[in-house]
């Protein structure tokens, strides 16, 4: 279970969800928004995950199919609810491989660096940040399913999805077609391949500092909504705790997919381990 | 079995010439172990002949099993360039398939934009409500993908590129704006120059002008409303 690794021969598949409703425009650290912040950590995964990609001759292999849904205000739809939050060429696709991703950027900007601290970089920009509305995460765990789904059935060997919520806010749209959020993340982690059943992680943003955890193994003493989102956290699995233990972040057995009152560094660090499941080329 | 004149590429000749040269190696080795082994040379002769024939009339079939009609649809190594079995895969299977329209000036097309190992799988939004059962009620291990057995549950794109705005302020530039949506127009202000506008949709979008400058210059307090 969890020991395939990604290749061109089975690729990963990986979806995150991103929460665009109105409290995402709170101030954070930095002089950023919550949502300015999970799009530039969004944006430096991806871009990560492009350069972890590139091969020989700079040829960017496809590695992954990446899914990006926001659930809040839909810019484009209009009013509230899931979409898609790939725009430019990529504007309407669910999943788009890693080689399409690279070629795809909506614009290349100048950015303040998480790792180089004030230092501002040239970086690609896939995800703007924008928010609006409530939250309605059941709807997104629906959208993402299918798609999760989609890409199971024709991927029977490969690593299972991963599916990453980065949130601010409490769900809004609970029950929704006859489950909670609890009964949604079980229907999306009973999605399987043959190596496993789809992880989801989730990580909870917030200007408040106080009481961060990062892979907790127990909820205990978390604050709502803490308890809720650790439970249905998948626990990490062994290769992704030896990465978060190679990153000097200390994973204890049972840890669980999870963050709270994440500040920018901690999404950043959870994103990328979140990620890394191990590429090996064939 | 399939008849010689219905395949593709064969060659009866060259078959019934090699069904020969088998007999006839049959009937060579038959002999020698009859001079060898000092057993009657008719009988060596005769299950010679036998099991060549035999030999000969299994490698027909065979030969012609391996050819492929030319009626048979392409496999998958043909299917370029999507990939075999991929639920998005442009040119992939038919039922599987769930591609908009290409919008004017996107540059998608599959053979234009295959990736480095030729492969083009953008999976786009489903914009179709086949029917069947939900993705969440079919557990157990992956099955094979039937045609007719998904959900919409994407919202509908089918306008989306038409109506595709990132907000961005009109008079500065910047992303961060706030947004309201009222009965018959959206409102924004902007986060940093305090510019404030309202857009009605079916109405073209305020041109933009990007003016770093301005940002900063009568930005509003702060708003830290509720979460929702």
């Amino acid at each position: 279970m969890y020991d395939q690794r990604i290749s061109r021969k089975h690729p990963g598949c990986i979806i995150f969800l991103l929460d665009r409703s109105d409290s995402m425009k709170r101030p954070w650290e930095g002089n950023r928004t919550l949502a300015e912040g999970a799009a530039q950590a969004l944006n430096d995964v991806l871009r990560e995950l492009c350069i972890e990609g590139r091969k020989e001759r700079g040829v960017v292999y496809h590695y992954f199919d990446i899914g990006i849904f926001g659930y809040g205000l839909r810019p484009i739809a209009g009013g509230e609810g899931v979409e898609s939050a790939f725009g430019g060429n990529l504007t309407g696709y669910a999943l788009a491989p890693l080689p399409e991703l690279n070629d795809n950027p909506i614009a290349v900007r100048e950015v303040p660096s998480i790792d180089l601290g004030g230092t501002t970089v040239m970086a690609p920009v896939w995800v703007e940040p924008i928010y609006g509305l409530r939250t309605p995460m059941c709807e997104a765990m629906a959208v993402a399913g299918q798609y999760a789904f989609d890409w199971a059935q024709s991927n029977t060997d490969s690593f299972p999805p991963v599916i990453i919520n980065i949130t601010d806010g409490w769900v809004t749209d609970e029950p929704l077609d006859g489950a909670s959020l609890p009964g949604w993340a079980q229907r999306l982690t009973s999605i399987e391949t043959k190596d496993g059943h789809a992880l989801l992680f989730n990580i909870f943003l917030s200007p408040d500092q106080g009481d961060q955890r990062m892979l907790p193994t127990t909820d205990s003493g978390l604050p709502d909504p803490g308890p809720q989102l650790f439970q249905i956290s998948s626990a990490l699995p062994q290769p992704m705790i030896a990465n978060a233990s190679g990153a000097g972040i200390p994973v204890e057995p049972g840890a669980r997919g999870f963050a709270f009152n994440a500040n920018l560094r901690m999404l950043s660090d959870f994103l990328k381990i979140g990620t890394n499941v191990g590429v090996h080329d064939i | 079995m399939r008849q010689a004149g219905k395949t593709s590429g064969s060659n009866p000749a060259a078959t019934w010439a090699w069904s020969a040269v088998i007999v006839a190696a049959s009937i060579t080795g038959g002999l020698l172990a009859a001079a060898v082994g000092h057993v009657d040379w008719v009988t060596a002769l005769g299950v010679s002949a036998v099991i060549g024939g035999g030999v000969a009339l299994l490698a027909v079939p065979l030969g012609w099993a391996a050819q492929v009609p030319p009626s048979l649809p392409p496999g998958p190594a043909q299917r370029a360039p999507g990939r075999e079995g991929s639920p998005g895969a442009v040119g992939g299977p038919p039922g599987q398939i769930h591609r908009r329209p290409d919008p004017p000036g996107r540059a998608l097309e599959p053979g234009k934009r295959a990736g480095p190992d030729g492969v083009v799988r953008v999976m786009p939004l489903a914009v179709e409500a086949p029917a069947g059962a939900e993705w969440w009620q079919k557990t157990g291990a992956p099955v094979a993908r039937h045609k007719g057995t998904e959900r919409e549950t994407a919202p509908p794109l089918s306008s989306y590129l038409d109506s595709a705005i990132v907000v961005q302020c009109p008079r500065c530039g910047s992303f961060r704006a706030d947004v309201r949506q009222g009965p018959a127009e959206w409102s924004f202000g902007c986060q940093e120059c305090g510019n404030r506008w309202a857009w009605h949709p079916g109405t073209p979008w305020p041109s933009v002008a990007v003016r770093p400058r301005l940002r900063g210059e009568n930005r509003p307090p702060p708003r830290h409303g509720g979460r929702p």
